[in-house]
């Protein structure tokens, strides 16, 4: 690859989306009057964003990869990815999100809870809660990057991390926070026209639909032995039901992250930037269609390379990287695709990186800023100066935290980090935001009773349940003498699936239990819902 | 069928091209629906963005208009 020329394509691609970015945020800025009245933000925009920043490099490299070792069962999260992360998503929560947003006046998806319930804990919890997990998401993007950095410029993956971190922090100090949606759709549209020339091409190359899956089907004899042991039967066959390979799949990466999309502080900010709810049903198909292209043709291309890299070396793609599910897409595109579809490809992955990692450090930054520090400072002279620095500190004690990790977390980990923090945004939040929107007898105390069950159950799965991460911590070896708790394959259930039901019932329960504490506040609250 | 024979992962792969249609459907169905809005909210959409603006301006170090 020749790296001047890339390196001219990549500085010309950043001026224009810095240029896009200046320009939105420009017209916002002088236009208060003419945006309302108008009430112009175009579905495009607003499903584009959305699409964007929920759609990273952690879906296309991580999950790609994840799907060249497991094979289409993935595909269940692409489903999952349409029919919740964006129809039901949009519909059943994206619409009453966005009118009780605009009733109370909300900024952050912790500002929204808190309000809703009228708890300044709530909002501070949720701060504090996203503040030390987010990092572990935003390496899984940052790795992500990095990986395809280090596949198609053949460049240390050391390099390539720091190398991408300074794009970033470039990107995000100057202006990566405003006009963040124009710079968005420009950049999901970057993505939806790699993904599809990239599907097309697959196809092609393999005779048609039919005969590369076919040529797929009859890879199963090559299987490796560790994978076969967990449960995998081919790379069109669904794991063995009940086994370590079906909880991994179906409880962790499905559920976890298509159920998880759903309690997701950076993605439900996105509702509350659209002016009515005639935006969202637009942008329900624009969002339906890019996800169809992104998930689906990553985890589609991710199964086939392994019949690309048999035919053209006589090795299945997990192989041909050493075992680093991270890498198989990068090198796949490197030696499958021309050249020109390598520059691409890297304006796509630099897209797909920065649309997502903006708006993560958006939420890391608020989350510390507005609704940790902000509501402790409220009403006092000098808080809202001292807001923008610790927001600003913030950024930048997140940025550290999430290089370390990316240094430290190893290989083959993009999928797992995504979706211990999916899972997590899920058990804790999701109850109590789907109650606060849909149920007027919610009160403050079940709520916050039913965020702290599923913290504490999600605490107490990953310390002694799921062997993933309780190997890892070690508490559980040291006090029972084993590794978890659990035995045979359901060391392998994701702690979602114990700590979702918990939340819930415990929202419930207590709430059923307890008085709804400022009835006409509810009312406000559900004012034009 | 299409060279997958599992029918529970057939099944899965049909549901994103289905999934896509749905939404196709819906946003088609609804396209000029739930447009309306009245002057309440208007007000409330506008102090919304101002605050929003301001606090943009905030962040990056300017004095609020």
């Amino acid at each position: 690859m020749n790296l001047f020329l890339l390196t001219v394509v990549v500085i010309l691609y950043l001026a224009v989306v810095s240029y896009l970015g200046y320009q939105g945020y420009k017209n916002t800025k002088n236009s208060l009057d003419y945006n309302v009245a108008g009430r112009n933000i175009h579905p495009y925009i607003m499903a584009m964003s959305y699409g964007a920043t929920f759609i990273s490099t952690s879906a296309i490299v991580g999950f790609g990869g994840t799907a060249a070792q497991f094979g289409f069962s993935l595909l269940w999260l692409t489903a999952c990815n349409i029919w919740i992360g964006i129809f039901v998503a949009f519909v059943f929560f994206g619409k009453r999100t966005r009118r009780m947003g605009l009733n109370l006046d909300a900024h952050t998806f912790p500002e929204f809870l808190g309000k809703r319930l009228g708890s300044v804990f709530v909002q501070r919890f949720m701060g504090i809660i996203i503040f030390f997990t987010m990092p572990l998401y935003i390496a899984a993007v940052l790795i992500g990057a990095s990986r395809i950095l280090e596949g198609l410029l053949r460049i240390d993956y050391n390099v390539a991390v720091i190398l991408f971190t300074i794009l970033v922090a470039a990107y995000v100090i100057f202006g990566g926070l405003k006009g963040v949606m124009y710079t968005d759709a420009l950049q999901g549209t970057l993505m939806f026209i790699g993904m599809v020339v990239l599907l097309l091409a697959v196809y092609l190359s393999f005779g048609g639909i039919t005969p590369a899956h076919s040529a797929l089907t009859s890879l199963a004899s090559q299987i490796p032995e560790g994978l076969r042991k967990i449960g995998m039967t081919g790379w069109t066959q669904s794991p063995v039901p009940g086994s370590p390979l079906f909880w991994i799949l179906y409880s962790s990466l499905v559920l976890g992250v298509g159920v998880g999309v759903l309690a997701q502080p950076q993605l439900i900010v996105r509702y509350m930037t659209v002016k009515s709810n005639q935006e969202i049903n637009r942008a329900v198909i624009i969002g339906g269609v890019f996800i169809m292209a992104m998930t689906g043709t990553a985890f589609v291309v991710g199964a086939l390379s392994n019949v690309y890299f048999v035919n053209s070396s006589g090795k299945i793609a997990l192989a041909m990287v050493g075992g680093n599910v991270d890498a198989v897409i990068p090198k796949f595109i490197a030696e499958f695709m021309p050249p020109w579809f390598g520059y691409l490809f890297m304006l796509v992955i630099l897209s797909a990186a920065m649309s997502t990692l903006s708006s993560q450090f958006h939420a890391l930054g608020t989350s510390v800023g507005r609704d940790v520090y902000g509501t402790i400072q409220k009403g006092r002279d000098k808080g809202k100066s001292w807001e923008i620095l610790v927001t600003k500190l913030g950024i930048v004690i997140g940025l550290i935290i999430t290089v370390y990790l990316a240094y430290h977390l190893g290989e083959s980990v993009i999928a797992r980090a995504t979706s211990i923090f999916f899972g997590l945004m899920a058990s804790c939040f999701l109850a109590p935001y789907a109650a606060s929107l849909y149920w007027k007898r919610l009160t403050r105390k079940g709520a916050i009773s039913g965020m702290i069950a599923g913290f504490l159950v999600s605490l107490f799965s990953f310390l002694f349940l799921h062997i993933s991460e309780s190997k890892v911590f070690g508490l559980a070896k040291l006090l029972f003498g084993k590794d978890s708790l659990l035995s045979g394959s359901s060391v392998f259930i994701d702690p979602l699936v114990f700590a979702l039901p918990v939340s819930i019932a415990t929202t419930i329960l207590v709430s059923l239990l307890t008085k709804v504490e400022e009835p006409a506040h509810v009312e406000r609250c559900f004012k034009g819902i | 069928m299409i060279g997958i024979p599992d029918p529970w992962v057939l099944t899965a792969y049909l549901l994103v091209p289905a999934g896509a249609l749905l939404c196709i459907g819906y946003g088609t169905m609804k396209w000029n629906q739930e447009g309306s809005v009245t002057e309440e909210e208007i007000l409330e959409e506008k102090n919304w963005l101002k605050e929003e603006i301001e606090i943009d301006e905030e962040l990056s170090g300017e004095e609020p208009q």
